[in-house]
C-alpha cells in the first residue's frame, strides 16, 4: 500500500514535467486528405512540424516520387504564425497521384533536430493509401467518345466586339482629321494663298495709297522706302507665289523668277532694292529726285511684269464702277 | 558719327581682311566658310566651337591664322586624364630661390586650339571655359590677364561619342559660334591631293600686328546697325523661344528651350563682324541670315520628339528664317 502511494505521488509530481518537455520539444505530424483514391486522382500529403523557435532541425527531403506514388506538385515549406511566439508551426504540402491500383505505403519521416545543445529525433507515422479503378459496367455496350461540341454563338459578345471596332474606327478617324487640320493650320504661313484681288490690282491700289500719304514729303524717307519695297515684295509674292516678304533683297534678286523678267525691269528692281536697303539700314539720304524715280521704277516694274489680260480686267472693272 | 564716315572708316580698317585671306589662301584650299567664321570670332572677341570629322584643316586653319598675325599659338589635345593645371599652369618650387614660382600653362597664347574638348572631364572644361569668359587665370594667389587678342577654337568630333564628356548647354552658350565644317568640294580636294603629293606647302608670313586686330575690334563695334535689324534679330530669337506665337505651331513640340539673351547679343555682334569682313559700314539682313545658323545652332534645345523625327537645330532655324519677315 505504501509503495502504491509512493508511485502515485511520483507520477503526480512528474506529470507536469512531462508536459513541459513535450511543449518545449518538436512534434511532427504527417497526414493525408484522403486515403482512398481512384487511379489518377490527385490527393495531398501534409507534413506539419511544431518546434520551439530556437530548435534547429533538418527538414526531410521529399523527392519526385515516394515509391509508386508520384509527386505532381510540391508547395515547399511554409511557416504559419501561432499565438505562442516561442513556437513555430511549419508545414509542407505535396500533391500526389498514383497510376496503379493497390495499397501503397508512405513511409514515416525521421526528423533530426538540435535543441539546447542536445540532439534528438522525432518520427512520423507511416500512412497507407488505397488506389482503385472505377468499376466498369461490362453488361452495357461500348460507346464511342463524345464528338466535338459546337460552341453556341454569343451574340452579345460579338455585338460588343463590333461596337468596340466601330468606336476604334471613329477614334482613328477623329485623330487623323485633327492631325490634318493641325498640319493645315501650321502650313497656313507657308502656303501663299492667291489673294481675291489680282497681284496687279493690290500693288496699284497700294501705290496710290502711298502716293496720297506723302510720307517722304513729310520727312520720313525711311518709312517711305520701307513701304515702297514692301509693296513690290508683296507683288512678287502674289505674282510668282514665292515668300518674298521673308526674303532678303539678295535672295529676291538671286531667285529663279528673275530670269523670267526683262533685263531692263531687272535693273530697275536691283536699283530699287539696293537703294532702299541703303536707306533702311545705312541711314542713306537719296536726292529728292531719287524718291520719285524709285516710285516710278516700282510702278513700271509691276506694270511691265503683269500680263495684259489682267490689266484689261482691272480697266473693265474700273469702267463698270 | 555720320554713316559715310563709318563706312569710310570700316573700308580703311578692314583692308587687312583681303591681305589675310590672300595669305591664308596660300595653304588652305577652300574652307572659305570656316575662315570667315574664324575672322568673325576674332573680330568680335568671341570663341568658336568647330564640329567636323577629322582631316578638314581645322588645326591648319588656326595655325595659319596665328602665323599670319604675329601671335602666339598653342594647341591642347584634350584627354580624359588632363588636369586644369595642365591647361592654366601651376606653382613650382624653386630650390635655388627657396620659393614657389609660376609656370604658366599653354592657355597663355593668343590663339588656343582645344582639340576634342569633349574628351576631357568637366573640371578641365570648366577651367577653360572660365578662362574664356573672364579672360584671366588665377594661379596660386596671383591673377594673370590672358594676352590680347585671345581666341579659343575648340573642336568636337561628331562621330565618336563613346568615352566623351559632352559640354553642358550652359557652357555651350559661352561659345559665340558653333561652326559645322563640311567636306571640301571635288575640285578643292583635287588641289589638296596635288599639293600634298608635290609636298609644296607655302610658308605663311606674318603680315598683321596683334594691335591691328584689337583696333579692328573697336571698329566692328562701330558698324552701324539700324533699329530694323535689331528688331529682325529679336524676332528671330523670340521665334525660337515662343514658336506658337510666331506662326510656328509645328515647332512648339520640337523646341525645349530657345535662344538666350546671349544669343541676341552674339547674333548682333557677329552680324556686325560679318558686315565688317564684307567691308561694309552697316548691317543688312543678309548679314544676320548668313551667321544665324552658327550663332543659334548650339543655343536651341530640341525635345525627344524632334530627335525621334531626326529634326536638327539647323532645320528649326531654317523654319524660323522662313517665317520671320525680313525688314
Amino acid at each position: 500500500m505504501r509503495n502504491l502511494i509512493l508511485k502515485c505521488f511520483l507520477i503526480c509530481s512528474l506529470m507536469p514535467l512531462s508536459f513541459l518537455s513535450m511543449s518545449q520539444g518538436v512534434v511532427a505530424i504527417m497526414k493525408l486528405d484522403t486515403n482512398i483514391v481512384v487511379v489518377g486522382q490527385p490527393f495531398s500529403l501534409e507534413l506539419s512540424i511544431t518546434q520551439p523557435k530556437d530548435a534547429k532541425l533538418i527538414w526531410p527531403f521529399i523527392s519526385d516520387s515516394i515509391g509508386l506514388l508520384e509527386v505532381i506538385k510540391n508547395d515547399g515549406v511554409d511557416t504559419i504564425p501561432v499565438d505562442d511566439k516561442s513556437i513555430l508551426l511549419r508545414t509542407q504540402k505535396v500533391t500526389m497521384m498514383a497510376f496503379d491500383t493497390g495499397f501503397f505505403t508512405i513511409p514515416g519521416f525521421t526528423i533530426d533536430y538540435k535543441l539546447q545543445n542536445a540532439t534528438a529525433k522525432v518520427y512520423t507515422d507511416p500512412l497507407t493509401v488505397k488506389v482503385f479503378l472505377m468499376p466498369v459496367d461490362t453488361t452495357k455496350s461500348i460507346k464511342d467518345i463524345h464528338p466535338i461540341q459546337d460552341v453556341p454563338y454569343d451574340w452579345m459578345f460579338i455585338g460588343l466586339i463590333g461596337l468596340g471596332v466601330l468606336v476604334l474606327v471613329v477614334i482613328i478617324w477623329l485623330v487623323v482629321r485633327y492631325l490634318k487640320k493641325a498640319k493645315k493650320r501650321d502650313d497656313v504661313a507657308k502656303v501663299i494663298l492667291a489673294p481675291k484681288q489680282s497681284a496687279y490690282e493690290i500693288a496699284m491700289n497700294s501705290f496710290e495709297q502711298l502716293k496720297q500719304e506723302e510720307i517722304w514729303q513729310q520727312g520720313d524717307v525711311k518709312k517711305y522706302y520701307s513701304e515702297l519695297t514692301e509693296i513690290v515684295r508683296a507683288y512678287i509674292q502674289n505674282r510668282w507665289m514665292i515668300p518674298a516678304l521673308e526674303f532678303t533683297s539678295y535672295e529676291i534678286l538671286e531667285h529663279a523668277f528673275i530670269k523670267q523678267i526683262d533685263a531692263t525691269e531687272n535693273e530697275k528692281l536691283v536699283y530699287l532694292l539696293r537703294l532702299a536697303d541703303l536707306v533702311k539700314f545705312a541711314k542713306a539720304m537719296p536726292y529728292l529726285s531719287e524718291h520719285e524715280l524709285s516710285f516710278i521704277n516700282a510702278i513700271q516694274f509691276v506694270d511691265s511684269t503683269t500680263p495684259p489680260a489682267e490689266k484689261e480686267m482691272l480697266n473693265q472693272k474700273g469702267g463698270e464702277a | 558719327m555720320d554713316i559715310r564716315e563709318i563706312n569710310e572708316k570700316i573700308q580703311q580698317e578692314s583692308a587687312f581682311i583681303d591681305l589675310l585671306n590672300l595669305e591664308l589662301g596660300k595653304v588652305i584650299i577652300g574652307q572659305k566658310y570656316m575662315l570667315d567664321r574664324l575672322l568673325i570670332g576674332l573680330l568680335s572677341n568671341g570663341h568658336l566651337l568647330l564640329e567636323g570629322v577629322p582631316g578638314l584643316a581645322k588645326t591648319l586653319a588656326i595655325k595659319s591664322l596665328s602665323s599670319a598675325i604675329y601671335a602666339k599659338f598653342s594647341r591642347l589635345q584634350f584627354t580624359p586624364d588632363l588636369l586644369p593645371a595642365d591647361l592654366i599652369g601651376t606653382l613650382i618650387y624653386n630650390q635655388k630661390q627657396e620659393q614657389f614660382t609660376v609656370r604658366k600653362g599653354p592657355l597663355f597664347a593668343n590663339f588656343v586650339l582645344a582639340d576634342e574638348i569633349n574628351r576631357a572631364p568637366a573640371k578641365v572644361q570648366s577651367a577653360l571655359l572660365e578662362a574664356m569668359q573672364e579672360r584671366q587665370v588665377t594661379i596660386g594667389d596671383e591673377t594673370f590677364k590672358l594676352p590680347e587678342p585671345f581666341l579659343v577654337l575648340a573642336t568636337q568630333n561628331p562621330i565618336e561619342q563613346e568615352g566623351t564628356y559632352p559640354l553642358p548647354e550652359a557652357q555651350l552658350d559661352r561659345f559665340m559660334l558653333k561652326v559645322v565644317i563640311k567636306y571640301p568640294s571635288k575640285e578643292e580636294e583635287k588641289l589638296i591631293i596635288r599639293q600634298n603629293i608635290a609636298q609644296e606647302f607655302p610658308k605663311i608670313n606674318p603680315i598683321i600686328e596683334a594691335d591691328t586686330i584689337v583696333k579692328a575690334r573697336h571698329a566692328v563695334r562701330e558698324v552701324y546697325m539700324d533699329e530694323k535689324i535689331e528688331k529682325y534679330i529679336l524676332d528671330i530669337v523670340f521665334a525660337t523661344r515662343f514658336p506658337k506665337e510666331n506662326n510656328l505651331r509645328k515647332l512648339d513640340s520640337m523646341i525645349s528651350y530657345g535662344g538666350s539673351p546671349r544669343a541676341s547679343i552674339n547674333l548682333a555682334l557677329a552680324a556686325k563682324a560679318y558686315a565688317f569682313i564684307k567691308r561694309r559700314g552697316y548691317v543688312i539682313p543678309e548679314d544676320v541670315r548668313a551667321i544665324c545658323h552658327d550663332v543659334m545652332r548650339h543655343r536651341i534645345g530640341l525635345t525627344y520628339e524632334a530627335e525621334a523625327e531626326n529634326i536638327t537645330t539647323d532645320d528649326v532655324i531654317n523654319e524660323v528664317l522662313n517665317i520671320v519677315e525680313v525688314p
